[in-house]
């Protein structure tokens, strides 16, 4: 009979293997498929040194912590550091090295603060506490389960000497703490209510805190009442729930932020890719795009937005639409604002500044939203009225369409339009930034035009070109330059009169139709190998030839 | 007997004179001009309507000895050709032959005024301002012709020989210096079809009617001077009075600014004494001051003439001079 109990045994321990062989041997905490909202999670584990002397537990990321059994102790705690997301972690018990029981629990990390965790994986693992009457049972054998925690708000000398301290110690070891935290006043927090975020834990811990918390924390800080006056309100602010952004506790920073800047906070949940706060991924900002706002990379979000609330839509310190941008930007509130000829891009448009800048970061230069043209093309892809006199201007995505033959400057990527002209006001007509005319005929004695910023006065000012000196003009009848003869006289024609700044069907920007006193008239250019001929309004058809001159200017 | 014979020869008289009316009738007949027409521009067109039963070639004969031939076919009823003027009457000789043989002549005279020279502005009385553009001529014409304007308002064509009235007037435009509006084909800017003060006998008579006084249709592209003379004190009364074209031609013309002769010419025309004696000034035993015939210094390349020294428009300066003091107006060319 007792052979055969202890064949029985036998048989049982082989077939048993890794099983929990004994009720005594048990993880009592936690219960598989929990959720935490903290980092930290308490492990409880029964053992007897009769069965078990040492206790592993193993995290899936290869963390493995080593508790030895002790004759006068049967229940073991631990708190281990969970990694965002799933956490599978074994607890084995070994009795002279040999496995004697195993057991596994899946857990979940939520945070926003952590990519690849997500909201809707959490609902799968269930929230317990732990402060339960039954479950305090198995503490009191070592430690005080009757809270300490001075409830007058005076802190104990030595905090060390709190109850809660003994087993949540390691939670405050960092340089930035909040006061009731580090004063171990947990009870201020911690008080056992619920709000109406949490109302189905209800009685579920003692030490509940209330979600929303926002009231708990405006119990101490009064910003947060006044906040109720603004215009705005940032989605977490409105909810209550200073914890999102706020660690109750400790942080490694100013301000007691979850992360350790203000930007890598804002961007947990204002990314593309977040997978927190579907409202707020929706005004995401796309801080990848190389040129990024110098103000967010070298301050914060915070140089523009407040965090909390503010009477300028999206939490702007002031309004988005200029004020806030020319608030840093003085050059360019000086053009804007006191420029003889102002942009209604920026002047007058919706958007202002937006209408062309993005804020936060882009592809292209200036943060511009487009490409230079493209952006200046986006408005002007039809006719619209100028600020300056009232008038139409030209829609210039038709005219760079029909006319493949750009000037130079606007195919430059790094340029475009804002070469010659500034967008943000100019005190020359056309917001151009330097002086030209809007006439047929110029003095071009001064030669101050903006053109001779890249072209040489060369062109207009000499009225030979010698065989080395090619390089001035291809507009010469043999070594007559026909530029000098166009342009010096006391009727100097202007630059416009035959050439069109912007783009043209016809090799150096001649225009197809010049206009005179309102009257388009056709230049009639045609281009030969060594020369060219033209017939516009001035004069009949004019051949010229750089080798075999025709006798122009003679 | 005997006075059957006279009514056969009688008979046959009228009969043969009726053919031979009939036959000259039917050769060809001269549409346009009527048989005395004054001209206003140095060329004329002559519409001839010939049928080829009776008539082989049709040759106008100008009073400069030019000659031009139509050869009549079958296929086509009208003709057209336009005919060099001179000032002054022109007699143009429209002849018909078959075979070789005349068989009918037509006069037309047409008097070619000139705006300057006195001899020409005032045509004899028997001469009668011609409107071509009615709806008769126009519908002759409309079997070769697109008698529409074709001319889009501001913009001149790209290829000048796509105008519709390129092909009848592009005589017009054949001098050295031309217009731009003339040259690029944008007629209807000027021949408005309004009428002036001085041509209000014109009104209703012709479409392409120009306002005389033209000034306003001038101005509406030359604004500048519009702005500048009217703060001058002296004006040259055709200035003055918004006949530009008294002395510019607003088509083409051989001399600079479109003027209806080279300027010294021009001016003399009217300021007939100037032209002998010393008209600047004459020093003892040396000549005058020339007024033309040497290189102009105030103006490079050009010929000295009255504008050297005369504006030819307005003046703050008596005798509408250039300059308003004598130093200024002499170191135009005496710079030291």
């Amino acid at each position: 009979m007792k052979l055969t109990y202890i064949l029985l045994l036998l048989v049982a321990a082989v077939c048993g293997g890794a099983k929990e062989v004994s009720p005594s041997v048990a993880i009592v905490q936690p219960e598989d498929k929990s959720r935490y909202v903290g980092e930290g999670s308490t492990f409880v584990i029964d053992a007897t040194f009769k069965e078990a002397d040492t206790i592993v537990i193993k995290q899936d990321n290869n963390i493995t912590t080593t508790l030895k059994v002790k004759p006068e102790k049967n229940t073991y705690c631990k708190t281990i550091k969970l990694k965002a997301g799933v956490n599978m972690v074994s607890v084995s018990l070994y009795k002279d090295a040999k496995l004697v029981n195993k057991s596994d629990r899946e857990l979940y990390f939520l945070s926003e603060l952590f990519e690849g965790v997500n909201e809707e994986d959490a609902e799968n693992y269930k929230l317990r506490f732990f402060h339960k009457d039954e479950k305090e049972k198995k503490c009191t054998s070592c430690h005080n389960m009757k809270s300490n925690i001075p409830t007058n708000n005076e802190a104990l000398e030595d905090v060390t000497k709190t109850t809660c301290y003994a087993c949540h110690g390691g939670m405050i070891n960092t340089k930035n703490t909040h006061a009731p935290a580090a004063n171990w006043l947990c009870t201020d927090c911690h008080n056992g209510n619920f709000g109406e975020y949490n109302m189905q834990d209800k009685g579920a811990s003692k030490y509940l805190v209330a979600d929303p918390v926002a009231k708990t924390c405006g119990s101490c800080h009064d910003t947060v009442d006044g906040w109720q006056n603004s215009k705005f309100g940032h989605g977490p602010v409105n909810d209550g729930r200073c914890e999102r952004c706020h660690d109750p506790h400790q942080s490694n920073v100013k301000m007691l932020l979850k992360t350790d800047s203000i930007n890598e906070l804002c961007m947990k949940c204002h990314d593309r890719k977040s997978t927190f706060g579907s409202k707020a991924k929706k005004l995401f900002v796309d801080m990848s795009l190389e040129v990024k706002h110098k103000a967010i990379v070298e301050k914060s979000c915070l140089e523009c937005h407040e965090a909390h609330t503010a009477n300028h839509k999206s939490l702007l310190k002031l309004d988005a639409k200029m004020d806030l941008c020319l608030n840093c930007h003085d050059d360019e509130k000086e053009k804007i604002t006191h420029s003889k000829f102002k942009h209604g891009g920026v002047n007058t448009s919706q958007k202002r500044c937006l209408e062309c800048h993005d804020p936060h970061a882009t592809k292209n230069k200036k943060l511009l939203k487009k490409e230079p043209v493209a952006t200046c093309l986006n408005c002007h892809d039809k006719e619209v009225r100028s600020d300056e006199d009232g008038g139409m201007l030209m829609n210039m995505k038709k005219h760079f369409d029909e006319n493949p033959n750009w000037h130079k400057p606007i195919k430059d990527p790094k340029k475009g339009c804002s070469a010659c002209h500034d967008p943000h006001g100019s005190d020359n007509f056309s917001i151009l930034r330097k002086s030209f005319t809007k006439n047929f005929y110029a003095n071009l004695e001064n030669k101050d035009f903006f053109c001779f910023e890249c072209h040489s006065e060369k062109k207009i000012t000499k009225q030979f070109i010698k065989s080395n000196e090619h390089n001035i003009t291809s507009f010469r009848d043999g070594e007559v330059n026909l530029h000098h003869l166009h342009v010096n006289d006391r009727k100097g024609r202007s630059c416009r009169a035959c050439h069109d700044e912007h783009a043209s069907k016809y090799s150096h920007l001649i225009r197809d139709y010049t206009d005179f006193n309102g009257v388009k008239f056709p230049l009639r250019f045609v281009e030969t190998p060594e020369g060219g001929s033209c017939a516009p309004a001035c004069h009949k058809e004019f051949a010229y030839d750089r080798v075999n001159p025709k006798g122009i200017g003679k | 007997m005997k006075s059957c014979m006279y009514i056969k020869i009688a008979l046959f008289s009228v009969l043969f004179s009726i053919a031979l009316f009939a036959q000259e009738r039917a050769a060809f007949m001269v549409v346009n001009p009527p048989l005395a027409q004054i001209g206003q521009e140095s060329i004329a067109s002559f519409v001839v309507e010939a049928d080829s039963a009776s008539v082989d070639s049709v040759v106008i004969l100008s009073d400069a000895n030019e000659t031009f031939t139509i050869e009549v076919n079958p296929k086509r009823s009208h003709y057209c050709k336009s005919i060099n003027l001179h000032f002054g009457q022109n007699s143009i000789k429209v002849v018909g032959y078959k075979k070789g043989a005349v068989v009918k002549e037509e006069m037309r005279d047409i008097f070619l005024v000139s705006k300057v020279d006195k001899e020409h502005r005032y045509p004899p009385q028997k001469y009668a301002k011609n409107y071509f553009h009615d709806e008769k001529n126009e519908k002759i014409c409309s079997k070769c012709h697109d008698m529409s304007v074709n001319e889009v308002k501001g913009v001149a064509f790209v290829d000048i020989k796509k105008s519709n009235c390129y092909e009848c007037h592009k005589n017009i435009n054949n001098e050295k210096h031309s217009h731009a509006p003339s040259i690029n084909w944008l007629c209807t800017s000027c021949h408005n079809g309004k009428v002036g003060i001085y041509n209000q006998a014109d009104e209703n008579r012709t479409k392409y009617s120009v306002p005389d006084p033209i000034g306003d249709v001038c101005f509406s592209c030359h604004k500048k001077n519009q702005e500048q003379w009217s703060a001058k004190r002296f004006h040259h009364e055709p200035a003055e009075s918004g006949r530009c074209n008294k002395c510019h031609n607003s088509h083409s013309s051989q001399s600079e600014f479109y003027l209806r002769k080279a300027a010294w010419e021009l001016c003399t025309t009217c300021h007939k004494d100037k032209i002998e004696g010393a008209h600047v000034v004459k020093t003892f035993g040396r000549a005058a001051h020339p007024t033309h015939n040497v290189k102009d210094p105030s103006r490079h390349g050009k010929d000295l003439s009255c504008i050297s020294c005369h504006n030819p428009h307005v003046s703050n300066a008596p005798s509408l001079l250039q300059s308003e003091t004598v130093m200024g107006l002499c170191s135009r060319c005496h710079k030291k």
